[in-house]
């Protein structure tokens, strides 16, 4: 279906179509598209994506009957199962969790990250049609799983608004189970207010027929700090679009990605960190590894505002290319308008390091043996401090992917 | 900031360039604008065949069509392109002087007074140099010891008439008219440059040296430089400029092309230190400027270096294809900005085959109100079996109105080759400071030494006589005294 | 002439006080060694002498040589003759070691208006200090500290004090992190330019160091106050029993 037809057909579906000013917006957005009026060919957010890809496709919503659960595994730890985008609305002395509805309109016009340009986002905008708030109050300590199941066919636009009151210590993992064909085009808002401290594990494993569009916003206030990893394991399509803005002093983020792609996947990566206050510290690491005819792009980008002194930045993106067919490219940008900073990058995109290959295979490993211990110990560093659960599970993916290569 | 940086810092705000004289001297212009009489005009005065012309006026049309490029992270008015004269030439250079006692007297004291004696007697061991006074060339030294060799030093235009078949052959080859906008400017309207061409198995016993003058005002200067290197041979090239000091801002906009076929190489070296503007970013040159080599043979080699001082804005980009099997690319840059200048500098390696080598070393630093970006494109083919690239690049940030920016672009699509990127952005290190201090050494030695220091990767990769102007062009562009 | 006294001095950093209204008075030609354990103030002193600008000089004087040292800079102090062999010298890739010296001398030398060296001199006075060290000219043509070994690093303070012959050196826990040989060089150095003239300050945290070059008093800093002085015998008592019972 086009574009056009999507959005005039399901125009009343979506979310917030009684408020003017965002049905104007949506339809600014939507003319912009229309027109193509961007630029195509500079376009971070098009990067290994066609545009045809994200404009053509068969809009399929229908929000479920069905009400999912939570689980209280533990007094700490809850289960959150998402399908379709809708959860169960729910409330503790800890937490505050519940489907949008028409009425958060102000609170969607008024959200972070609205100002990012991103043609992603600007479709998720426009065809919006689920979204959860979790509102985290003051000095809790919890868990929260996040598994997101989107049944077969389901387009879902979902834009969701965590908040992280003051001094705070969460754990927010993210799973998918997607069903076949889907496209999950799925934007995070993040509040970390201060002295809070969030870890964000995500973990993306799926077939190819499925695509996932992941963007998150986060601001940290004062004395925060959050810090995100992400596991691409995925055969289908994956976009992950991370931004942070560094809003209180002392505050700090990590962004760590690891991504293992194989046969022809793509994969679309960029961390956006903005420093707008004094000594905060920001770290960007991820690492890809590719196989066949895979292809994958890395941006990242450390902006120092012109106040932000005595910040720490630091990026650092390595790839592996194991065939002559797949492709890495990687654009690390530092711009910075402070003098009092410590900022680096590195980046390195090679082949697996002949020398330790044949230091291994001279001591009797075989070749394939000898170049597994070596993927493994590329991304051994990341594996530290995870959780059990989810080391066990990147552990297994790892030795799927592993077995997989040739 | 304390104090003391702070002083500095006023001092260094406080900068003046010494080469802003204005030389008065008749020239000969014709109207503004551009279209394809003035084409025809220029193509007439020097007197080219037709098929230069038919050139020039193709890269007219294309120039016509293509939009100005935008990737650059700069800030300037829109140029007005009929506001420009394309066109002067000190009166009486109809006919090239044959020696230099037909040239006027006040040109030969211009280049004294710019440290560029032309006379041969006076001029340093071992550097020929083609001087270019808007847009001619005045004159070349050591021409007949160079004919000797069969090595071709000569202007551009001299080049179209005498050796026709390499120029044919060549211009355009690296850097074609249609690349940009820039390019099938200069393609279209290029009034002088020189031209060098090195025999096969020839290692050229001297530095050649072009030294780029723009006098007129509201003139625009469009230099081609053409170098090739044959098989074996050798060439080592140095490349500076100035301009007077004018409210108006004026277009430099020059194509140079390296060719270096099998086992040859071309060292080409620039020092740039047009005219930067006033404290308040008044005037100064526009420099946007495309530099490309070819590493056409096998095991051949090119090497740039840059000391990027001058000019209201700095667009360049001195680029390698690493097209011949184990050839080799390196760019060696410093950048300065002060004031209200701003650079968006760097280089494009593209490794099409196979073990070729790239390094990029890339040293910017950033005062005043300027902005200073380094881009840099590395990129390896899928046949560049085995190429490796190292890229290195360092900012250092004096005072918080100043911007450093880092911009790489790396993208491999084979899986032998590597390439290895490291950058950093800091501030002048503090420690350092203490230590110098502590030694003795004022704060504005301290920061010179020390900024030196940093940029000595790259100066060490000049010639002899150039380093040691670049070493106290760097001094100078950070110290408020001038010499 | 008052050599150098200091009266009453309280220094701070970040609002913590560092020195607590701390008295020493050092002749010309003696040699003073001031021990302490950790945090005892020691290397703040050698900071607040030589004039680094991270310390808050909160009261106090200290005069040098009839002037008021806290007026002066830390290039000024440098070139009346104040130099400091730092604990941990900094690093500094690209910058040569013999124009730096260079400069570093002629600043001196301006400074007490004498003809300044030229190229030539200063290369042979280099070479002479060097040797007289025992230091391989090789170590001349590398960039400052860079890639030097600890005790190449203190080697090459003491190099730059011998050409630059300051009336006043302060060394900074010159002893940490060298071996016994090192430390002989480097005692050795100190003792070779040892005279009448000279005075110095060694602060240590071992005594190992003040039996190579016996000083004519021995201080000890704690909470940052001299509380004990006294000759080289105090430093063996503290050898033998600690900080804890002064």
């Amino acid at each position: 279906m086009t574009l056009e037809d999507n959005f005039n057909f399901h125009s009343k579906e979506y979310i917030f179509s009684n408020d003017n000013f965002l049905s104007k917006e949506r339809e600014n957005i939507f003319n912009k598209i229309k027109l193509k009026d961007f630029d195509k060919k500079n376009n971070e957010s098009l990067k290994n994506i066609s545009f045809s890809d994200l404009s053509l496709f068969n809009y399929c919503y229908h929000s479920t009957d069905e009400d999912p659960n939570i689980i209280l595994q533990d007094k700490y730890i809850y289960k959150i199962n998402i399908v379709n985008g809708v959860c169960k609305n729910y409330e503790d002395e800890n937490i505050e969790i519940r489907n949008v509805t028409n009425l958060d309109s102000k609170k969607f016009a008024d959200q972070n990250g609205n100002n990012i340009d991103d043609l992603v986002i600007d479709f998720n905008k426009i065809f919006l049609n689920s979204g959860i708030f979790i509102n985290v109050k003051k000095n809790s300590k919890l868990k929260l799983d996040l598994l997101h199941t989107t049944y077969k066919n389901y387009t879902i636009f979902q834009n969701n608004i965590f908040t992280f009151q003051d001094n705070c210590e969460v754990e927010l993992q993210d799973e998918f189970n997607l069903s076949n064909n889907t496209i999950n085009n799925i934007n995070y808002n993040i509040q970390v207010n201060n002295k809070s401290v969030v870890k964000h594990n995500v973990f993306q494993n799926f077939s190819n027929s499925n695509k996932l569009y992941l963007t998150t916003n986060t601001v940290c206030e004062k004395d925060s700090s959050f810090s995100q990893n992400t596991y691409n394991f995925a055969n289908g399509f994956v976009r992950n679009f991370h931004y942070v803005e560094l809003n209180g002093e002392f505050a700090n983020a990590t962004l760590n990605g690891c991504f293992f792609l194989k046969d022809k996947n793509l994969c679309s990566n960029k961390t956006h960190i903005v420093h707008n206050s004094e000594n905060c510290e920001s770290n960007q690491t991820y690492k890809g590894i590719l196989n066949d005819y895979a292809k994958a792009n890395y941006f990242s980008n450390t902006f120092v505002s012109k106040n932000a002194q005595k910040t720490e930045g630091y990026q650092l993106s390595k790839g592996i290319l194991l065939t002559d067919h797949c492709s890495f490219f990687s654009k690390p940008e530092l711009r910075i308008f402070a003098d009092d900073v410590k900022c680096s990058h590195g980046s390195t995109i090679g082949p697996v390091d002949e020398s330790a290959l044949y230091y291994l295979r001279s001591r009797g490993i075989n070749k394939n043996e000898a170049m597994k211990m070596l993927i493994a110990s590329f991304i051994e560093d990341d594996l530290k401090n995870l959780n059990e659960n989810i080391a066990n599970k990147i552990n297994q993916n790892l030795s799927d992917y592993l077995s997989s290569l040739r | 900031m304390d104090i003391e940086t702070t002083k500095t810092l006023d001092k260094y705000a406080k900068d003046k360039y010494k080469y802003g004289f204005v030389t008065n001297i008749d020239a000969d212009r014709p109207n503004k604008g551009l279209d394809e009489d003035i084409i025809k005009f220029i193509s007439k005065k020097k007197n080219e065949p037709e098929w230069m012309l038919s050139w020039r006026l193709n890269s007219y049309k294309k120039w016509l069509k293509l939009p100005n490029p935008q990737w650059a992270n700069i800030k300037f008015p829109k140029i007005d392109f009929q506001d420009i004269y394309y066109y002067s030439a000190p009166k009486g250079f109809e006919k090239k002087p044959k020696d230099l006692s037909e040239v006027d007297p006040k040109l030969i004291e211009t280049y004294n007074k710019l440290g560029i004696p032309l006379e041969e007697q006076k001029v340093l061991a071992g550097v020929a140099v083609d001087a270019v006074f808007d847009s001619v060339s005045v004159a070349t030294t050591y021409k007949g010891e160079l004919e000797k060799l069969g090595i071709v030093f000569c202007s551009i235009s001299e080049a179209v008439q005498t050796h026709p078949e390499l120029v044919k052959k060549y211009l355009g080859s690296v850097i074609p008219p249609g690349d940009h906008s820039y390019s099938a400017l200069n393609s279209a309207v290029f009034t002088d440059g020189s031209f060098v061409y090195i025999p096969e198995n020839v290692k050229c016993p001297m530095e050649l040296s072009t030294y780029f003058r723009i006098n007129a005002e509201e003139t625009g200067q469009f230099e081609r430089t053409l170098i090739i290197a044959d098989k074996g041979s050798y060439v080592s090239y140095l490349e500076g400029c100035t301009a007077p000091q004018r409210d108006s801002n004026q277009l430099h906009a020059a194509n140079v092309e390296l060719i270096a076929l099998e086992d040859a190489e071309i060292k080409y070296s620039t020092v740039q230190n047009w005219y930067p503007g006033d404290e308040h970013g008044k005037g100064g040159i526009y420099n946007f400027v495309t530099k490309r080599g070819l590493c056409k043979g096998k095991n051949s080699k090119i090497s740039w270096t840059q000391v990027e001082t001058g000019s209201a804005i700095t667009w360049k980009y001195p680029s390698c294809i690493l097209k011949g099997d184990n050839s080799i690319g390196e760019f060696y840059s410093v950048a300065i900005t002060n004031n209200y200048q701003q650079a968006d500098t760097g280089t494009k390696m593209t490794h099409i085959g196979k073990n070729t080598r790239s390094k990029i070393i890339s040293k910017g630093i950033s005062l005043g109100n300027s902005q200073n970006t380094y881009r840099g494109n590395v990129s390896f083919l899928r046949k560049a079996e085995k190429a490796r690239n190292y890229t290195q690049c360092d900012s250092l940030l004096v005072g918080n109105k100043c911007g450093a920016h880092t911009i790489p672009y790396i993208d491999s699509k084979n899986n032998s080759a590597v390439i290895e990127h490291e950058a950093s952005t800091s501030k002048i290190n503090e420690d350092q400071l203490y230590y110098c201090r502590q030694r003795g050494l004022n704060h504005e030695e301290a920061v010179s030494l020390i900024v030196n220091g940093f940029c000595k990767q790259v100066l060490q990769e000049l010639p002899m006589e150039f380093a040691v102007e670049a070493q106290k062009l760097v001094s100078i562009s950070l110290e408020g005294s001038v010499g | 002439m008052i050599f150098l006294n200091i009266n009453n001095l309280n220094v701070s950093i970040e609002g913590k006080k560092i020195l607590d209204d701390f008295n020493l008075t050092i002749n010309q030609g003696e040699v003073h060694a001031i021990m302490g354990p950790n945090g005892s103030g020691k290397s703040t002193l050698a900071n607040v002498l030589a004039g680094n600008e991270d310390y808050e000089i909160n009261s106090g004087k200290i005069i040098f040589k009839d002037l008021n040292l806290l007026d002066l800079n830390i290039e000024e102090r440098a070139q009346k003759g104040v130099f400091l062999a730092f604990q941990y010298p900094v690093e500094i890739p690209g910058v040569n070691i013999t124009p730096f010296l260079q400069s570093s001398i002629n600043s001196k030398l301006k400074n007490a208006k004498k003809p300044e060296l030229d190229n030539l001199s200063f290369a042979k006075l280099l070479r002479k200090k060097a040797e007289e060290l025992g230091i391989n000219t090789d170590m001349l043509k590398r960039s400052i500290n860079t890639g030097f070994s600890g005790g190449e690093k203190k080697r090459y303070e003491i190099l730059q004090m011998s050409v630059l012959n300051p009336e006043f050196a302060i060394f900074d826990e010159t002893d940490s992190g060298l071996d016994v040989d090192a430390l002989r060089i480097v005692t050795e150095g100190i003792n070779k330019f040892k005279n009448e003239k000279n005075s110095f300050l060694i602060i240590t945290h071992y005594q190992k160091l003040l039996d190579y070059i016996r000083p004519d008093h021995v201080h000890i800093m704690r909470n940052g106050k001299i509380v004990k002085s006294g000759d080289i015998s105090l430093a063996g008592e503290i050898e033998e029993s600690g900080y804890q019972n002064i």
